[in-house]
This record gives C-alpha cells, sequence and structure tokens, in this order.
C-alpha cells in the first residue's frame, strides 16, 4: 500500500529527502494543472466534438480538430503520469532503502556523471522544453498558423500584445507559425536520425562481421558517396520526385546520411572481434546472429548513440536547409526554414520575423549538441576522472 | 614519393567513375523525362518523339551513357541543358570560377581563423577565454549558414546602421563597375566577396577552431615537449617550433574530410548574396529539373572533392613521411 503523500506530485519526495526531484516533479505537474484548467473548455470541447463524431453524428472534422484532440489528450494523459510516476518512484526509493546495498547499474553511473556536467543538462532542459512544445502547439499558439488574417488591414504588423512577433505578407500570426514549425523540426531530427542509424548499423554490421569482399565492395561504397557534398545530392533527389511531401523530405535526408554511422559500426566490430570474450563465444560455437546480436550489437551501442545524438542537429540542419531553399517543407505549413524564407525579404524592416525563426533553428541545434557532447562524456570512461 | 602519389591517383580514378555512374542512373532513374519542359496537352506524340530524337533520349539506356562518359571524358562535353537553352559547358564555365573564388577565400579565413583561436584556446586552457570561445565555437557550429549569412547582412549590409557598409547581393556594382579604374575594380570586388566569403568561412572556422585545440593539447603533452622545455627553451619556442608543426598534420586531413560540407555551404551562401555560382546553378536546375545540368553540377562537385582530398593526402605524405611508406 502506497501511503497518500506518496501519490502528490514532488511531496513524496520532499520527504523522502529528494528535494531537488521532487520541486520538478510538483512544478511540471502545477504547469499541467494550471494548462489544464486555462484550457479546460477547449479540453471538454475537444473531447465531446470527437465522441459526437465517433458516435457517427455528421459532424465537420478536421485536422485541426485532430490537432486539438491529441493536445488534450496529452495533458490529460501527463496529470496521470506524472502522479503515476511520483507514487511509485517513492515506493522504489522506499523499498530500496530496506534491501542490502546492491552495485550500481551502468546507467545509473552514466546518469550521475551526465547531471555533473551543467551544459549537458542544459541541452537536456532545451530539448524537453521543445518537444513540450511541439506537443501542446495549438495551447500555446494564439492562432491558427496558416490561417490568413485581414489582408488590408493585419498585414506586416511589427510586434504588439497581440501578435508577439508581428503578422507576415499574408497576414498570418508570425509567433503561432514558429511554435507550430517546432513540429518539423523535432520530427525531422527524430525520424531522419532513426532511418540513417538503422540502415547505417546494418550496413556497418555486415562490412564489420563478415570482412572480405562484402567489407572491400560496402566500403569503397560508403568512401564514395561521403565524397559528394550531401545537400546537393538531397537537391537533386528531391527535385526529381514528382511529389513534395514532409515524408518524402524525411526519407531523402535520412536515405543519404547513414554512411559515417556504417564506418563507426564497422570499426567498432573490428575492434570487438578481436577481444577473447567474442573468441570465446565464437569457440563455443555460437552462431552468426547470436554472434551480432547478443555480442557485438550491444557492445557497440555507446558510439551509436552518442554519434546518434549529434547528427540530429545536423538534420535538422539540412532540413532547414532546404526549406530555405525553397525544396523542402512546402507552404503554407510552416517549419522554421520556410518561414525565413517567407520572409527573408523582410529581413531590413520587418527583421525579427526572420531572425527569430533562426534563432529557434540555433537553438534547437545548441540543444542537441550540448545533449551529445554531455552523453559522449558521460558514457566514455576514458573521459571520467 | 612519386610512387606515393601516382598509387593515390590511381585510387581517385575508379572513384571518380564511381561518382558519374551513380549520378547517371541515379538521375535516369528518376520518374519522368527531360522533355517533360515542353509539354503541353495539345501536343503531337510525334512532336513528341521528335524531341526525345533531337537530345539522343530515344537509344537505349546503355547507349547513353556510354556516348555521355565518352563526352565528359574525352571533350569535356556534359550535353545540352534544356531548361536553360544552352550547352550545359558553358553554363558551367561561366559559374565555375566564381564558386572557386568564394570556397577559396572562405577557405581562407576558416584556416586563419579556426587555427588562430584554436591555438589560443589551447595555450590558455580553461581560461576564460578558452570557455568564450568554446561557446561561441558551438553557436557557430549549430548555426544554418543562411541564418549566419542573413545576421551579417543584417548588421553589415543595412539593417541596424541604415548606413550601408557592405553590400548585399552580387559579384560587382553592376550600375558603377564599369567606369572604375583597374584598382577600383579589385576593390569592389573584394567588397562584394567578403560577406559571403565570411559566411562560410566563420562557420566551419568553429569546428577547425575545436579541432586544433585537442591536437595542440595531445602534442603538448608528449615526452619530446618536455624534453624541449627541460632544455629551457621559452614556452613560446615549445609551443610554435615543436607543438605547432606537429598539431597542424592532423588538421590537413580534417579539412580535406570537410569540403563536401563547405561545398554543400556554397549552395546555401550563394543564395543567399546571390552570388552568380555553381550552388546557384544547382537551385535553378532543381526548379527547372534540368537533368543534364544536375548530373554535370553533382559530377563537378565530387571531383572538387575527390581532387581536394587527394591534394590533403599528398600534403599530408609531404610533411609527415611514416605515410609514404606504409
Amino acid at each position: 500500500m502506497i501511503p497518500l503523500h506518496d501519490w502528490m506530485p514532488g511531496w513524496g519526495h520532499w520527504r523522502l529527502g529528494q528535494r531537488l526531484k521532487g520541486t520538478v516533479v510538483a512544478g511540471l505537474f502545477a504547469l499541467f494543472v494550471l494548462l489544464g484548467l486555462w484550457h479546460a473548455r477547449t479540453i471538454w470541447g475537444s473531447l465531446l466534438h470527437t465522441a459526437s463524431k465517433l458516435s457517427g453524428a455528421e459532424v465537420v472534422y478536421t485536422s485541426r480538430d485532430l490537432d486539438f484532440l491529441v493536445t488534450s489528450l496529452f495533458v490529460v494523459a501527463m496529470l496521470v503520469l506524472i502522479v503515476l510516476f511520483s507514487g511509485l518512484s517513492c515506493r522504489r526509493r522506499r523499498q530500496a532503502e530496506h534491501l542490502a546495498k546492491v552495485p550500481e547499474g551502468q546507467w545509473s553511473i552514466v546518469w550521475r556523471q551526465f547531471q555533473r556536467n551543467p551544459l549537458a543538462v542544459a541541452g537536456v532542459v532545451i530539448i524537453l522544453a521543445l518537444y513540450l512544445v511541439a506537443f501542446l502547439c495549438p495551447f500555446i499558439a494564439p492562432y491558427d498558423p496558416i490561417d490568413q488574417g485581414d489582408r488590408v488591414r493585419e498585414r506586416l504588423l511589427p510586434p504588439s500584445a497581440q501578435h508577439l512577433l508581428g503578422t507576415d505578407r499574408f497576414a498570418r500570426d508570425v509567433f503561432s507559425r514558429v511554435v507550430y514549425g517546432s513540429r518539423i523540426s523535432l520530427l525531422v531530427g527524430f525520424l531522419s536520425v532513426g532511418i540513417a542509424v538503422t540502415i547505417g548499423t546494418i550496413v556497418g554490421a555486415m562490412a564489420g562481421f563478415y570482412g572480405g569482399w562484402i567489407e572491400s565492395l560496402i566500403m569503397r561504397f560508403v568512401d564514395m558517396m561521403l565524397s559528394f557534398p550531401v545537400l546537393i545530392l538531397i537537391i537533386t533527389v528531391i527535385a526529381l520526385w514528382r511529389e513534395q511531401s514532409i515524408w518524402i523530405i524525411i526519407t531523402v535526408i535520412g536515405l543519404m546520411s547513414w554512411m559515417g554511422v556504417a564506418r563507426l559500426v564497422r570499426a567498432q566490430f573490428l575492434v570487438l572481434k578481436e577481444r577473447e570474450f567474442f573468441q570465446a563465444a565464437r569457440a563455443l560455437g555460437a552462431g552468426n546472429s547470436r554472434l551480432i546480436f547478443r555480442h557485438l550489437l550491444p557492445n557497440s551501442l555507446t558510439p551509436i548513440i552518442i554519434s546518434a545524438t549529434l547528427r540530429v542537429g545536423n538534420t535538422i540542419l539540412l532540413e532547414a536547409a532546404l526549406s530555405y531553399l525553397g525544396l523542402g517543407v512546402q507552404p503554407p505549413t510552416a517549419s522554421w526554414g520556410n518561414i525565413v524564407y517567407d520572409t527573408k525579404g523582410n529581413l531590413f524592416t520587418e527583421w525579427w520575423m526572420p531572425l527569430s525563426a533562426g534563432l529557434a533553428i540555433v537553438i534547437t541545434v545548441v540543444g542537441y549538441n550540448l545533449l551529445g557532447d554531455g552523453l559522449r562524456d558521460a558514457l566514455d570512461p576514458r573521459l571520467r576522472e | 614519393m612519386h610512387s606515393y602519389i601516382i598509387r593515390r591517383l590511381l585510387i581517385a580514378i575508379p572513384l571518380l567513375l564511381g561518382l558519374l555512374t551513380v549520378n547517371f542512373f541515379l538521375i535516369h532513374a528518376a520518374p519522368g523525362d527531360p522533355t517533360d519542359i515542353f509539354y503541353n496537352p495539345d501536343m503531337d506524340p510525334e512532336a513528341r518523339e521528335n524531341l526525345r530524337r533531337i537530345y539522343g533520349l530515344d537509344q537505349p539506356l546503355g547507349v547513353q551513357y556510354v556516348r555521355y562518359v565518352r563526352g565528359v571524358l574525352l571533350e569535356f562535353e556534359f550535353g545540352y541543358s534544356i531548361a536553360k537553352k544552352r550547352p550545359v559547358r558553358d553554363e558551367i564555365l561561366e559559374a565555375l570560377p566564381n564558386t572557386l573564388q568564394l570556397s577559396a577565400l572562405a577557405l581562407l579565413i576558416e584556416l586563419t581563423v579556426g587555427i588562430a583561436i584554436g591555438i589560443l584556446a589551447a595555450v590558455r586552457q580553461r581560461s576564460t577565454f578558452d570557455n568564450l570561445t568554446r561557446v561561441t565555437a558551438l553557436t557557430f557550429y549549430s548555426m544554418p549558414s543562411f541564418y549566419l549569412g542573413l545576421v551579417l547582412l543584417f548588421l553589415f549590409a543595412g539593417g541596424v546602421s541604415a548606413t550601408h557598409w557592405l553590400p548585399a547581393s552580387g559579384m560587382i556594382d553592376i550600375v558603377r563597375h564599369e567606369s572604375m579604374s583597374g584598382l577600383e575594380k579589385m576593390g569592389d570586388r573584394l567588397v562584394h566577396i567578403l560577406l559571403p566569403a565570411l559566411t562560410l568561412g566563420l562557420g566551419a572556422a568553429a569546428a577547425i577552431s575545436r579541432y586544433m585545440r585537442g591536437e595542440l593539447l595531445e602534442v603538448i603533452r608528449q615526452d619530446y615537449i618536455r624534453t624541449a622545455k627541460a632544455k629551457g627553451l621559452s614556452e613560446k619556442v615549445v609551443v610554435f617550433k615543436h607543438g605547432l608543426r606537429n598539431a597542424l598534420i592532423p588538421i590537413i586531413t580534417i579539412v580535406g574530410l570537410s569540403l563536401p560540407v563547405l561545398f554543400s555551404g556554397t549552395v546555401i551562401v550563394e543564395q543567399v548574396f546571390a552570388w552568380p555560382g555553381m550552388g546557384r546553378v544547382a537551385v535553378d536546375a532543381a526548379f527547372q529539373r534540368d537533368y543534364s545540368m544536375f548530373l554535370a553540377v553533382n559530377l563537378i562537385f565530387g571531383t572538387m572533392v575527390v581532387m581536394g582530398n587527394l591534394v590533403a593526402d599528398i600534403l599530408y605524405a609531404v610533411v609527415d613521411p611514416r605515410v609514404r611508406l606504409s
């Protein structure tokens, strides 16, 4: 039985002496409670609207309604999750006090190292805050990002309380567009890197494990691909494709950036193959798939994770560059790159539009790079003091 | 030494051929047809066939490939740009020198700024300067090149100052350039190239400065540096004569490897500053779906990277004789 005060976000941790954790949990909980109360009518309305649609009523249901539903569910789910987390985490803490001292696990050591690095923690905070913004877009953005206001009277307004970053030449609220743009960057960063890491790991593992002519063939191909300027290659593929959509851009960026990971995994495999544990496993008659999946891959995970994190920043920059050239995410969908593309003509007059959207990119990429650097320092035992 | 250079050259040749082949088939595998640009619904199918015959597109792919490779290798002939209505070669010969100019100056800025900051940061490890450059380098490294370009434009070409210190676009002052004297013309070109080259160079310098710092710190910990210090040489002599020489060697490879990034950067920077180079040609080709232009642009960029790496490898062998023998 978990005592009632453990379920109170923050209080339980505070009582157990974990003050920082307690404050963070309580703060997050308060944030979501306030959000829920502030938008209570929107949330309730969105749920009712969806319910009536599901029950078969003839109502108009747009993608914007879906947006609101997802966000409403997100707020509710976060409230529940935070309560659950505090209850269960306090229970585990209490139980641990009664047990004998267990040796610290690898990830807990890494986490401890990581926390000591203020820059890395700043990176995590930036990234988490951005994901929060991306999930809560409809509640943060005061306007629909593609809604064109009065194009005579509300065009190119300067920043004000109604329009924090003013309006663009189509009388759209730039602040709302920047908020919604976070979704594109985070989505591209996440999915493209996922594709690149998957392909790179498979190809690199094949080259490193099998060796011989397979390795030469793969590595020569990788060398060749690496001698192309990636951006130009991506422009070629995207331009020759008929339709342009965010999914095609994600896929193309992913397909064009796996080479570095492949090199890394191969190098790691070559080192590991010389180690005693691998020789022993092979001598014991382990099959190829067991050797790869049980022995080589788990031991290659650290460099893969580090390089994936550091790669996210570059991927976000690639998407921004494409959108800036007008070849990426197509209007009216807002992405940071195409906001800059849209408003670069206003640089000398309404400078806040292009410069703020660009600043958002810089902050995001800095966040990911700080996180990656922090992970490298925490995961690489050679750098540990 | 000669045998080393020959060996490196022999490796570069299949790489370039592979580059050509992959590009050729990648572009021909794309949906659509180069003559789509002429398409209209009233078009006579026969006229269309004629067009395809004129541009040699009716031939089997293999024949087209052999013809293309022969053209490129023997006559430096890249076909005809349907969108621009002129041979691709003319367009390239116009744009390539501009891009080379821009990249060369950017590389110069990248090396001087990057190496200088790297040395200072390493010599004063953990000082305020070191920390400050670390944060600055991270910010520049995380910045899209178009953003750096726009910020520089805003600062120096008429945003805050309203005084147009530097021109915002182009290579020359189109109105006054013709009436300038020789020296003025040079100056005119210089002020025009300054902002794009800085944009390109400073972004890359961020990475170089970090590598330089790391390499120098690594070298300073070596035994021969301790010996040099024990002999009673001054700090300056030890760092610059013994340390720097050895720390610079790996930088050669890193610069070679960063060439693709530099050329990717020219595409963006040329767009920001309306610089009439290869990057502009690439983006125009993208919007006009200009197949033959694409193929040529990719080949030229690929070749420049391969050549750049070749030069880096040879330079490496010159300064570090151990490489030649292995």
